[in-house]
């Protein structure tokens, strides 16, 4: 028979990486390596983007560790004690971060598409299809965000090729002085924009593959490998095509400097005026993306723990807090600043140090 | 339930050899039933040998009741018999002039088969009953199909005859490993069904499994396939089809070819196909037919005109309400201009045009014929130029209500058209709230909807998603349909290692 097994395939697993590690800071990244590195941006972005790639190293020898789902082996490895307390963990840090980032996309939508309305009413139908998606399971997930990844990458190379006439390339120089602290510092804030990487975590055991791919190694991890590389390359295209469009100044100053250059894009013929409000869809579609994998991978760590309970039950009450959440941030900016610190000093570290366990620890044979 | 039916509605009484016996319980079964003919012949001879022919009028072949078997009975010189079994053997051997007789004691599979257009023949002395293949009731001829016309391929189609639609798909795979299981289902109307399937094309355990459905639904009664269909659907309250129904025997034999399974239901004028994709749904049969470029193009078009149907009045909404900027100021004024003097807000002019228009097309197909005809002109040209001129709706609003209609009209097929026309209001209702940013949020919704639907076990968005998966990736007819010639292997539905459907391509001397 066919299969129905609620499992993802490897093309799905690499478009859904790319759009989990790539979405949430797109808007913002050229802003971020911009404000300090100023010209030299480049250098922390591709610093920041590597420090990334070596802990996704990291992630995928633990992921393979793992071998299936996350959750039960931390039950079956640490005991159910230590696995609460690292599950409360996790889902405590993705409703932070889910917040967050509806932020980023109420702030986007109100900013471009609906001046006059309220937080909430913007919010309710993204985060209902959030819950719908993460309801309907890891294979529709795998398959819409499959379906999205053209949606998403379409429209943001067409703009990218829209711009090229107005492109200068002078603003790619370097300029002004050097500082290695900066290059750091920046370099540390890049890293950080690479946190949804954890979730490569919760693949294993979700991958559907045939005899024949298992024969051929890691194929999950090629293709998290693949996603990772067309994101930090997505990110270079983008932060170039900004700076060279509206050179550093603009690029730190402006809220969404990679949608500006939307608000720029020209179809030739001039037949659509503002061709920005259509190409929104790429952030609504890849920053739901994000926020789905959010509600998604929180509903299953939960579900772990209270066996039993209705998805639906665990998906509203996951929502409503990270609804919640969201209007209690108050605006971008200030948030932005919070959000940076946490992650600095209690998310990432937090994402590192219980993966880091499970590596040290040596494996337990199921009794 | 009554003394003579079991919870099952199957006939509990016995088979009894002695004939008035048997006359007795007819009568009572089948009391008040004015239709059945319950006949009882002697013999000219010997008045000792009885017989009762049993059957519907109207179901029957009379004449070849009358030839076969009442006149070669009365006719007969059996005088001369005095043993039973002597004149049991003459009659089931000289006397019953026909091929197709099968003896039974069970009442209730002799009732079925009267009840189903046999006869049933009772003799005296005989402990079983015979079921005279005597099927002629009224059947409508194999005609043109209505729902999909095609310019180029074959013009027939199904009828409500099972044995004529299972012939028709014969006539086009003439193949032993074309196996038809037949199967009955509803307590009372026993109707019956035909799983048609190529055996060694078949994905292994999926007849299996649309058999065991087909078993375990309890229901007095099924009409027509669309009963069954409902019936066999993982997502009930999906309003998307998740099985193809067609009226057109070259689609089901080009869908046995690629591994599907077709179910034919007695009294129905089409067939299902399982499993199915959304894709299907795009294609018509004469893709298969033309120049592949024009095939192409169409299909493209089809495709387009689906997004159009279900989100072009939305999208009006949202760019009109929300978004005008979006459109150069030339064609934002042509709007503006089009719609002075009209006296409700955009959604409302366009529900009311939409409305309008589906109840029209309601109205059109119940009415006959001509009259249908008559309806649509004068609904859509007198009463829509009438509402222009009388300031009620914008010309632009007829424009996009038309373009709309046109554009569902596209898709080959009525009951997916269906889903499209009703979450096109969905579509309206997300615009009129939330400008462009409600289209979107419409759209994903409608498509994680479709991301979540299988086809015993195919994704319904396959091949756009989920294309490697089961050892299939061909793309060849998709959005685009590639020549014959390159579409060698066939589609995801086929067993794996019977995938190739080509192997020399012909042509090339």
């Amino acid at each position: 028979m066919f299969a129905e097994n609620n499992r993802l395939s490897i093309p799905q697993v690499k478009r859904m990486f790319l759009i989990e590690v790539f979405s949430t800071f797109s808007l913002t990244m050229p802003a971020i390596v911009t404000r300090e590195a100023g010209y030299y941006g480049i250098y922390p972005l591709l610093i920041g983007s590597l420090l990334a790639g070596v802990y996704l190293l990291f992630l995928l020898v633990v992921g393979k560790k793992v071998g299936g789902n996350y959750g039960d082996y931390l039950r079956e490895q640490f005991g159910k004690g230590i696995q609460t307390v690292m599950i409360l963990l996790y889902l405590l840090r993705f409703l932070i971060k889910s917040a967050y980032t509806a932020l980023i996309f109420i702030t986007l939508i109100q900013m471009n598409l609906l001046k006059g309305q309220g937080k909430i009413q913007i919010l309710l139908p993204f985060l209902l299809l959030c819950g719908f998606v993460a309801y309907e399971g890891m294979e529709t997930r795998g398959r819409i965000l499959e379906l999205l990844a053209f949606f998403i990458f379409v429209p943001l190379l067409v703009t990218v090729f829209l711009s090229l006439t107005e492109v200068s390339m002078v603003e790619w120089l370097p300029k002004g002085t050097f500082s290695w602290e900066k290059i750091v510092r920046t370099s540390g804030f890049v890293f950080l924009t690479y946190s949804p990487m954890e979730f490569v975590l919760f693949y294993g055991g979700n991958v559907s593959m045939s005899e024949e791919m298992k024969k051929q190694g890691n194929q999950v991890g090629r293709a998290v490998g693949k996603g990772y590389a067309l994101a930090v390359v997505f990110h270079v295209v983008l932060f170039l095509t900004t700076i060279g469009l509206f050179g550093v100044q603009m690029t730190k100053d402006s809220m969404f400097p990679a949608f500006a250059i939307m608000e720029t894009a020209k179809l030739p013929a001039d037949f659509i005026s503002r061709l920005d409000i259509l190409l929104i869809a790429f952030w609504v579609f890849s920053i739901f993306g994000v926020m789905s994998g959010y509600s998604t991978y929180g509903m299953w760590l939960v579900k772990d723990m209270v066996k039993g309970k209705k998805k639906g039950i665990i998906l509203t009450v996951f929502l409503l807090l990270s609804g919640g959440l969201t209007l209690l941030f108050g605006n971008l900016a200030t948030a932005t600043d919070w959000f940076f610190r946490y992650l600095m000093w209690i998310d990432v570290p937090i994402g590192v140090f219980i993966p880091l366990l499970v590596f040290l620890k040596k494996k337990r044979r199921r009794t | 339930m009554d003394q003579w039916h079991n919870r099952e509605h199957k006939i509990t009484a016995s088979f009894s050899k002695d004939i008035k016996e048997m006359k007795k319980t007819l009568d009572i079964i089948l009391k008040d039933c004015d239709d059945v003919v319950k006949k009882e012949f002697t013999s000219a001879n010997d008045s000792s040998k009885k017989i009762i022919l049993c059957y519907i009028d109207g179901m029957v072949i009379r004449n070849m009741l009358e030839e076969s078997i009442i006149r070669p009975f009365l006719e007969e010189d059996n005088a001369d018999l005095t043993r039973k079994q002597d004149w049991l053997d003459t009659l089931f051997n000289e006397i019953i002039e026909t091929a197709d007789v099968k003896e039974s004691d069970d009442l209730d599979a002799l009732f079925e088969a009267i009840l189903g257009g046999d006869t049933a023949l009772f003799v005296d002395g005989y402990e079983k009953g015979l079921i005279i293949s005597s099927k002629g009731f009224p059947i409508r001829s194999v005609s043109e199909p209505k729902s999909e016309v095609v310019l180029r391929g074959s013009k027939d189609s199904f009828n409500e005859n099972l044995r004529t639609n299972t012939a028709l798909i014969r006539r086009r795979i003439k193949d032993t490993r074309l196996k038809v299981k037949q199967k009955k289902v509803g307590l009372r109307s026993r109707t019956n069904i035909a799983i048609i399937y190529m055996e060694d094309l078949v994905e292994p355990g999926l007849v299996e499994r649309i058999e065991s459905q087909i078993e375990d639904i309890v229901i007095d009664g099924i009409l027509d396939n669309g009963m069954l269909e409902h019936l066999l659907e993982k997502k009930p309250l999906s309003p998307f089809p998740q099985c193809q129904h067609t009226e057109r025997p070259d689609k089901t034999a080009s869908g046995l070819l690629e591994g599907r399974v077709a179910i034919v239901v007695d009294n129905s004028p089409s067939v299902l196909l399982l499993p199915v994709t959304i894709h299907c749904f795009f294609q018509a049969s004469d893709d298969y037919y033309n120049r592949f470029y024009v095939a192409s193009f169409e299909r493209f078009l089809r495709y387009v005109g689906a997004f159009l149907s279900i989100g072009l009045p939305g999208l009006y909404v949202a760019l009109f309400n929300f978004h005008t900027e979006v459109l150069p100021t030339s064609l934002v004024l042509s709007f503006a201009s089009a719609r002075l003097g009209v006296p409700f807000p955009v959604v409302i002019e366009l529900l009311l045009m939409e409305l309008a228009f589906e109840l029209l097309r309601e109205a059109g197909v119940r009415m006959p014929g001509q009259m249908g005809n008559t309806i649509g002109v004068v609904g859509g040209l007198i009463v829509g130029q009438t509402a222009v001129e009388a300031g009620l709706v914008s010309t632009i609003v007829v424009i996009v209500v038309s373009l709309t209609a046109i554009a569902s009209f596209s898709i080959p097929n009525e009951s997916f058209t269906s889903a499209f026309r009703l979450l096109k209001f969905v579509i309206i209702g997300t615009c009129a709230i939330w400008g462009i940013y409600g289209f979107f949020i419409g759209i994903l919704g409608v498509l994680i909807h479709l991301c979540s639907l299988n086809s015993y076990g195919i994704p319904y968005l396959m091949p756009s998603v989920s294309s490697g998966i089961m050892d299939s990736n061909t793309k060849k007819d998709y959005i685009m349909k590639w020549p014959i010639r390159s579409m060698v292997e066939r589609p995801i539905f086929t067993r794996r290692g019977a995938r190739t459907r080509m192997r020399n391509k012909g042509g090339k001397k």
